[in-house]
């Protein structure tokens, strides 16, 4: 046998006995008990707040392995549902009340909330400053429908929760979100997060509707400026919910109940209410502390 | 026992027969060479003889083995015959490499490999070639190159098809030198496939002459000189050939009528044959003489060719006929263009079949 | 552009101070990658070469499925893999779904079809005399076919070169599959993807760049071996 032959040999001896090592340190999944699988909004994993709760999580229970996997909050439903993860974190009252009906999960345990904020370039074509979400949303409507190239309007069109409040807003706005907005030609859809989105509106100077956490955390990589900050339509609530294990198999309950009574405790809803204020001047997000969620 | 025996082999390739009726036996120590031209059938044959082929209809036996047997048994045959290919290809790698493959598929241990090696490219004139790109290779090298592949492994059967058919004529003397010399020092029976008249001559104890189907085998000298058809006749050589109607006269002489002549031969035949003079057999004089040749023409000199040694005369006596001679003979008898001549030659040197 | 070239400095800093956020992903990717690679390999050599050597019918009808396989989109494979290991499909039980072992099995799944293709190609550019060759040299079935492979052999180097390369390279298996989990399944591509949608061009330049590497590297040592 030549020599290559036997370094190809060798190679791939060190190779194998490598990958077996490294794998079995526990890289392919250690004991399924010390292993939480977190399900969450691109929202909140977007704005780094999820990186510190992970730490702190993981201090204080050493032996557990956090895993957090992003997507819209209707991808992140979906995984609850089929018990690929074990705990969710999203910012969708009537989906998330419908999951706990459905049997899903145990409970629904709002930790946290802002305010989604619609952006737009900074000299308003459409002049919305001052006005409401709603009657912002239908002025926006009005001239883009007259100004297609002047007013546009970018939704993540991802079934996330921060989508599916803008849905409600064009629908509150009496507008019919199926008829008139979804085809309209001044309406684009990125089919992405919400960071991703940002950009997209940064591109078009365009308006688009996001959470204050991600925008507040962007605000350095675009020229969008906040237009309306408050109101009803606009209150962003997150909550967890745990995986119901009657339902769905497999759920680690035990783990998945201890995270979420990290997070509303307080060392929990410290580093949550004071995520942000170093780095962007304020908090991102108010923490609730036990209070009952504003409506 | 024959070493190699073929009854009836056929083989056919895209509807075409190329083989038919091949039959032929080989003993050990006996060398036969396979002449025809281009088409014959040749490569067919010496493939169906190393088992890469089977043949469509008919049996080949090695040694006493029929060749329709298991793969196994198949690769054990095939382990005692080597077979150098008209167009040789090299495996990458060395020289050394290329030369020990066979004893190395033999599960042959490296001390042995390494003997048998160094031996073999020495013989072949490769001796310091051992470290070298086998592709790098003249073309005579690697011809040498494909002989030590398979000397090398010390087959009981070597077959060589058109062994010197693309080198130079220096290299093709070394090659046929070393086929001979290795016939006697190693006891191979060799079976070869030429277009070389010379060179089957030269290598081989016996010929066949091949065109689809064996028309002549049989030693040298027959085959050269008793040429059973036409078609051998013509492939091998024999110029002068007449084709007429023969009678067998009173003192067993045949009388054989062209037409235009009247010849006759020492073989007994009679009704429609053909016959063939060799040139080197007719003698030449510029008056007539009496010999004790039964043949006696008289006719014009037609053509002249020179050369060198030789000069190649064409000579109209109601048929042509080709005529050697030495070019001083020519000289000294003052023979030119249109020049009356004699010719002759003995009843025993007319081949008729 | 001077966006660019700041990400580029930076890029840089972080690769030579050995950034350990970089260290560990690139150290994942090549991980899965190249397990991937091997495993594939290990399995589709041979289906290449069985495909090869023997003759049956419908051989060229297989073959053009293989080579229409080669440009399969990585989010197909990478959605076809995940219902079978997600918790609610067949495998699920195995608790693959987010974990590096699915990547794995993933990316081996979508670069199967490019090493059994380029394998056969690579044996057919063998010429057939050398069969004949080892054959009538007393090669037994096995020697011939390793007779031929030894003398494809850089080019079956290269047909699993080419399925690393698709491996390291790909999105679509590794975001579905991993989840891209940070500390966990998060590989240089989908890094690359995550943080260039937060705007932090200077660590995807430098994944770039060590990505680039990478490949430039293995190629290197490829044309060494068929410089031989």
């Amino acid at each position: 046998m030549d020599r290559v032959t036997i370094a190809g040999i060798i190679i791939i001896a060190v190779l194998v006995i490598g990958i077996g090592i490294y794998a079995y340190q526990g890289s392919i999944g250690g004991p399924q008990d010390k292993v939480l699988m977190v399900a969450t909004t691109t929202s909140l994993e977007d704005t780094g707040l999820l990186k510190d709760l992970e730490a702190a999580f993981e201090k204080k229970y050493p032996s557990v392995d956090l895993r957090i996997v992003s997507g819209g909050s209707g991808i992140a439903l979906e995984y609850g549902k089929k018990g690929d993860a074990d705990i969710i974190l999203v910012h969708d009252k009537t989906r998330e009340e419908q999951f706990v009906k459905d049997g899903y999960g145990t409970k629904r345990i709002p930790f946290a909330y802002n305010y989604f904020w619609i952006v737009g370039p900074k000299n308003d074509p459409a002049g919305i400053k001052g006005l409401n979400a709603t009657e912002a949303f239908k002025k926006i409507a009005d001239d883009g429908g007259k100004n297609p190239s002047q007013v546009k309007f970018v939704s993540r069109g991802d079934n996330s929760g921060t989508n599916s409040r803008e849905i409600k807003i064009w629908n509150q706005s009496g507008l019919n979100y199926n008829g008139t907005v979804k085809n309209a030609t001044w309406y684009i859809e990125s089919g992405k997060g919400m960071g991703d989105t940002l950009i997209i509106a940064n591109e078009k100077q365009s308006y688009t509707l996001s959470d204050s956490g991600t925008f507040l955390a962007f605000q350095g990589n675009v020229t969008l400026v906040p237009l309306i900050t408050q109101g009803k339509s606009l209150l962003n609530v997150y909550s967890t919910i745990p995986v119901n294990p009657e339902k769905v198999k497999g759920v680690n309950i035990d783990m998945a109940n201890k995270f979420a009574e990290f997070l509303v405790s307080k060392e929990g809803q410290d580093i949550i209410a004071n995520y942000g204020k170093q780095k962007y001047g304020q908090p991102l997000f108010t923490a609730l502390y036990g209070q009952p969620e504003p409506t | 026992m024959d070493l190699l025996q073929l009854k009836n082999v056929s083989k056919t390739y895209n509807n075409k027969e190329i083989l038919k009726n091949i039959n032929l036996k080989l003993k050990k120590g006996e060398n036969l060479a396979f002449i025809g031209p281009t088409g014959c059938g040749k490569t067919t044959l010496l493939r169906l003889i190393d088992l890469l082929e089977r043949p469509d209809s008919g049996k080949i036996y090695f040694d006493g083995i029929d060749s329709n047997t298991s793969k196994k048994k198949q690769m054990e045959i095939r382990r005692r015959i080597g077979m150098v290919f008209q167009q040789p290809i090299v495996f990458k790698g060395s020289v050394y490499e290329n030369t020990a493959y066979g004893l190395k598929i033999r599960g042959e241990d490296k001390n042995h490999i390494d003997e048998m090696v160094n031996e073999t490219l020495d013989i072949l004139g490769l001796g310091g070639y051992h470290d070298r790109n086998a592709s790098t290779l003249s073309g005579g090298e690697t011809q040498r190159l494909a002989l030590a592949r398979v000397i090398v492994t010390e087959p009981e059967l070597m077959i060589l098809d058109e062994p010197t058919a693309n080198l130079d004529p220096i290299s093709s003397e070394k090659i046929e030198n070393l086929i001979h010399s290795i016939t006697y020092k190693k006891e191979t029976t060799i079976i070869m496939a030429t277009h070389d008249l010379i060179q089957g001559q030269l290598l081989s104890d016996k010929i066949a002459i091949l065109n689809g189907e064996i028309s002549q085998i049989g030693s040298p000298d027959e085959v050269f000189r008793k040429p059973k058809t036409k078609f051998v006749a013509d492939f091998v050589g024999v110029k002068n050939l007449i084709n007429g109607t023969a009678k067998i006269s009173d003192n067993n002489l045949t009388i054989i009528n062209t037409g235009n002549i009247t010849i006759y031969s020492a073989t007994q035949i009679s009704g429609k044959v053909h016959a063939g003079i060799r040139p080197e057999d007719i003698i030449i004089s510029t008056k007539k003489v009496e010999t004790s040749a039964r043949n006696v023409l008289k006719g014009k000199v037609k053509e002249l060719i020179d050369t060198g040694a030789l000069v190649n005369l064409k000579i109209d006596v109601g048929e042509i006929f080709t005529v050697l001679m030495t070019r001083q003979s020519f000289l000294d008898l003052k023979i030119n263009l249109g020049k009356e001549l004699w010719i002759y030659f003995k009843a025993s040197a007319v081949h008729v079949f | 552009m001077n966006e660019i070239l700041e990400g580029i400095r930076q890029a840089v800093e972080l690769i030579v101070t050995l950034n350990p956020e970089i260290v560990e992903i690139t150290t994942r990717t090549l991980y899965i990658s190249l397990s991937a690679t091997l495993i594939a390999s290990l399995i589709s050599v041979p289906i290449g070469g069985l495909i090869h050597f023997r003759s049956f019918k419908g051989k060229r009808t297989l073959i053009n499925i293989i080579q229409t396989l080669f440009s399969i989109p990585t989010v197909l494979v990478g959605l076809l893999v995940f219902l079978l290991i997600s918790k609610q499909g067949i495998f699920g039980s195995y608790n693959l779904l987010f974990t590096p072992g699915g990547m794995i099995i993933g990316q081996t799944v979508l670069i199967m079809p490019i090493i059994i293709g380029f394998t056969i190609s690579a044996l057919s550019g063998v010429k057939k005399h050398i069969n004949d060759l080892a054959i009538s040299l007393g090669a037994s079935e096995f020697q011939t076919i390793y007779t031929i492979m030894r003398e494809a052999k850089y080019a079956l180097l290269a047909a699993i070169i080419l399925g690393f390369g698709r491996a390291i390279s790909e999105v679509g298996v590794a975001m579905l599959l991993g989840g891209n989990i940070r500390g966990f399944t998060r590989v240089i591509t989908t890094t690359i993807s995550l943080e260039t949608s937060k705007g932090n061009v200077a660590l995807s330049i430098a994944l770039g760049i060590i990505l680039l590497a990478i490949a430039l590297i293995i190629n290197l040592i490829l044309n060494r071996f068929q410089e031989k």
